[in-house]
């Protein structure tokens, strides 16, 4: 069978799909259909685990908390994914990483439906591909929301609005997801606007991101120019002085990490810091 | 009412040539709008099939259509190329592709099956006009009217672009730059044979080439037209075949320099995993798995298969040879394809050579390698450059280059956000 392309989705769009499409045949692929037409199988997630907890009784399983400037993930892997299991049980959080898995719905009554993620692939990875992930998917959202205003300004419904959007040069698969949303979610022009309001949201924490990391590391210079007597900064020191200024352990220690890999900063002893 | 209706009015005028149009046309479209709701593309496009018929319509070129929505007037078009893309989920086929007009080339999805090949020249009435992402789109549909005109009508309506051409064409005509030429000797029943083989590119696309008559008059660098080719399949991609019949002459066309040919032509996943087969072409997307098989492997030093122990299927036991390769699948939203990544290029992208997990090897198992290499490369974006080649589980690059994907990423998030300013 063809390998089903992998979505790219936000936390918070995603945990709010409650339609499911199940496959006719028994090995038929399964679909989670999101409120903007996004018509899942697998999806593919780059963010940051913030809780790994191993939540099986009789057998492992492993819950990890995978947080996107929108919401957070709820990811799986249980017994018949060992590969995985055996890198949730050794990863230490918070942590960025990249996961490919199954969509599923959990529905245990009438009024709760629960979304998740069953990891197939995960990977440790960076803010950096973190950063192309939350642009790749605020420019798939966004075109999923145009989508669905088309949509809804044509007022048709199944084949007919299929074909409308398809004339309309929409790609298949977004057209097929938004033909099938439309029916099921109460979905307005307010609600979009809501979502797009997110989706930007999202994106521009990239740029954010970007002058927080620039002003940690102007903090940084200038704590170690000024603590440094001749004989270099102590690490342990320097994480008490940047706490002082705002500035916490992790974002202090990814910046040294730049420095140092900019040849800026060494180590000359065990935890001495000295600016080059 | 009639304020708001003017602007559209006006559309319809232009559309149907005409400098008045009569209450009736108007009532109709304040009709389909007001009272039955219908969306004013829509019922511009109704009105104007209803009310174009009969008239002398005028060849347009796309500039003077309609803008944004609306139903361009009769024009004349050359097919460059077209794929069949059958849906999934319904019944329905439609194609899209890409055509020539007045110089300009434009993209055109069409519901029906019209018989359009590349190199057709057709005259289509009633297509519909729309912008998709910034460009100008065609989509033709079962209300349109497409005549095939006689190949004389428009320049060079011979001549395929090399993305048009598809294994088992026949009578085949091209213009291109020979990129590559060279003899090699092969051994046919009859005894060893010369042939030249090489690649041609055009700026569409680039095609490999055999040709069984001497070329030796040919040069890299040279601009041909070749008449009467013919196309088959060599190594699951199209191969423009040059035998006795084809005609191979010098041309003065306008060509791109051999250097601004050289680059691959870059395209998403999923026009690359529609194609049969194609040469030389640039996908970017993310890692979303690494496959079994990946790593360290061992090969027979015989016939090069990979094999498990020291056991070959052809060559009985043999002295393994080590090699390293990453078989990854790539996605980027579009669909996905499998790339194979040779031991230099995996050693580029993980970091570490064959030596490097040779001596891993000696302690820790070969599949831990291979947990290593997902654990660091799930995820990871990549932009690869190769030969794909679709066979039944879908389609494979085996990659010739990899780049690295562009770091600074900030001047894209701005042009995102400033594109959707409210």
């Amino acid at each position: 069978m063809r390998r089903q392309v992998s979505w790219r989705v936000f936390a918070h769009e995603f945990n709010r799909a409650n339609l499911q499409q199940s496959g006719d045949e028994p090995r038929a692929p399964s679909f989670v259909i999101t409120p903007t037409g996004a018509k899942c199988n697998r999806l593919f997630v780059i963010g940051v685990a913030t809780e790994v907890e191993n939540i099986g009784v009789d057998t492992d399983l492993w819950r990890a908390r995978i947080a996107d400037p929108t919401g957070v993930f709820t990811t799986y892997a249980g017994q018949y994914q060992p590969e995985v299991s055996i890198m949730l049980s050794k990863m230490e959080v918070p942590q960025f990483v990249a996961l490919t898995g199954k969509a599923r719905l959990y529905e245990p009554d009438d009024t709760s439906t629960y979304a998740s993620m069953r990891i197939e692939d995960i990977g440790i990875s960076s803010s950096f591909a973190r950063d192309k992930w939350i642009l790749n998917t605020g420019i798939r959202s966004m075109e999923r929301v145009s989508a669905m205003r088309l949509a809804i300004g044509s007022s048709l419904k199944g084949w007919k609005l299929m074909n409308h959007l398809l004339d309309k040069g929409v790609d298949e698969n977004i057209a097929d997801g938004v033909t099938r949303a439309i029916d099921h979610y109460p979905i307005g022009s307010d609600v979009l606007n809501d979502i797009k309001h997110i989706v930007l949201g999202a994106v521009r924490s990239i740029v954010r991101d970007e002058l927080q990391h620039e002003k940690s590391r102007n903090i940084v210079l200038e704590l170690m120019q000024s603590m440094d007597e001749g004989g270099g900064v102590e690490y342990d020191a320097l994480i008490e002085a940047s706490k002082e200024g705002g500035l916490g352990e992790v974002m202090l220690e990814e910046v040294v990490q730049d420095l140092m890999r900019e040849g800026r900063c060494s180590e000359p002893k065990i935890g001495i810091l000295k600016l080059v | 009412m009639k304020e708001e209706l003017a602007p559209h009015i006006e559309d319809i005028k232009r559309a149907l040539s005409r400098d008045k149009v009569g209450d009736d046309v108007i009532e109709h479209l304040r009709s389909l709008v007001f009272d039955y709701g219908v969306p004013i593309s829509e019922a511009k496009r109704s009105v104007i099939r209803m009310y174009g018929g009969g008239d002398s319509s005028s060849e347009t070129s796309l500039s003077e259509h309609v803008s944004g929505d609306g139903v361009a007037g009769e024009i004349v078009a050359r097919v460059i190329r077209i794929s069949e893309k059958p849906s999934e989920e319904s019944e329905r086929t439609f194609f899209s592709g890409l055509m020539s007009l007045r110089g300009k080339e434009v993209f055109f999805t069409s519901l029906c099956d019209f018989g359009l090949a590349p190199g057709a020249v057709v005259r289509i009435k009633g297509a519909v006009e729309r912008e998709l992402h910034g460009r100008p789109e065609l989509i033709l549909d079962e209300q349109c009217e497409v005549v095939m005109l006689d190949a004389d009508v428009a320049d060079h309506s011979d001549i395929s672009p090399l993305s048009g051409v598809r294994i088992s064409d026949a009578n085949v005509s091209v213009v291109c730059r020979v990129l590559e030429t060279g003899p090699k000797t092969i051994s046919t029943r009859e005894g060893n044979k010369i042939i030249f083989t090489g690649v041609l590119a055009d700026g569409t696309g680039k095609l490999p080439f055999t040709s069984w008559v001497d070329l030796s008059h040919v040069s890299e660098g040279d601009v041909l037209r070749l008449e009467n080719a013919y196309v088959r399949s060599w190594k699951g991609m199209p191969n423009l075949n040059i035998g006795e019949h084809t005609t191979v002459a010098e041309s003065d066309a306008e060509m791109p320099s051999a250097s601004e040919l050289e680059p691959p032509i870059e395209m998403r996943i999923s026009e690359a995993t529609s194609r049969v087969g194609l040469f030389d072409v640039l996908v970017e997307g993310d890692i979303v798995s690494i496959k079994s098989g990946s790593g360290l492997i061992m090969r027979c030093p015989k016939c090069n298969r990979v094999v498990q122990a020291n056991e070959c299927i052809t060559h009985g036991v043999i002295e393994p040879v080590a090699d390293m390769r990453i078989k990854a699948a790539v996605d980027d939203g579009t669909d996905v394809l499998t790339v194979i990544l040779d031991r230099e290029l995996a050693a580029q992208l993980y970091d570490h050579s064959l030596s490097d997990l040779m001596d891993v090897a000696a302690q820790i198992p070969l599949d831990k390698i291979e947990d290593d290499l997902r654990m660091h490369l799930t995820g990871v974006p990549l932009r690869v450059r190769g030969n794909v080649s679709r066979a039944k589980h879908g389609s494979m690059m085996v990659a010739e280059e990899i780049y690295p994907v562009d770091e600074d990423i900030s001047a894209q998030v701005d042009r995102f956000l400033e594109d959707r300013k409210v």
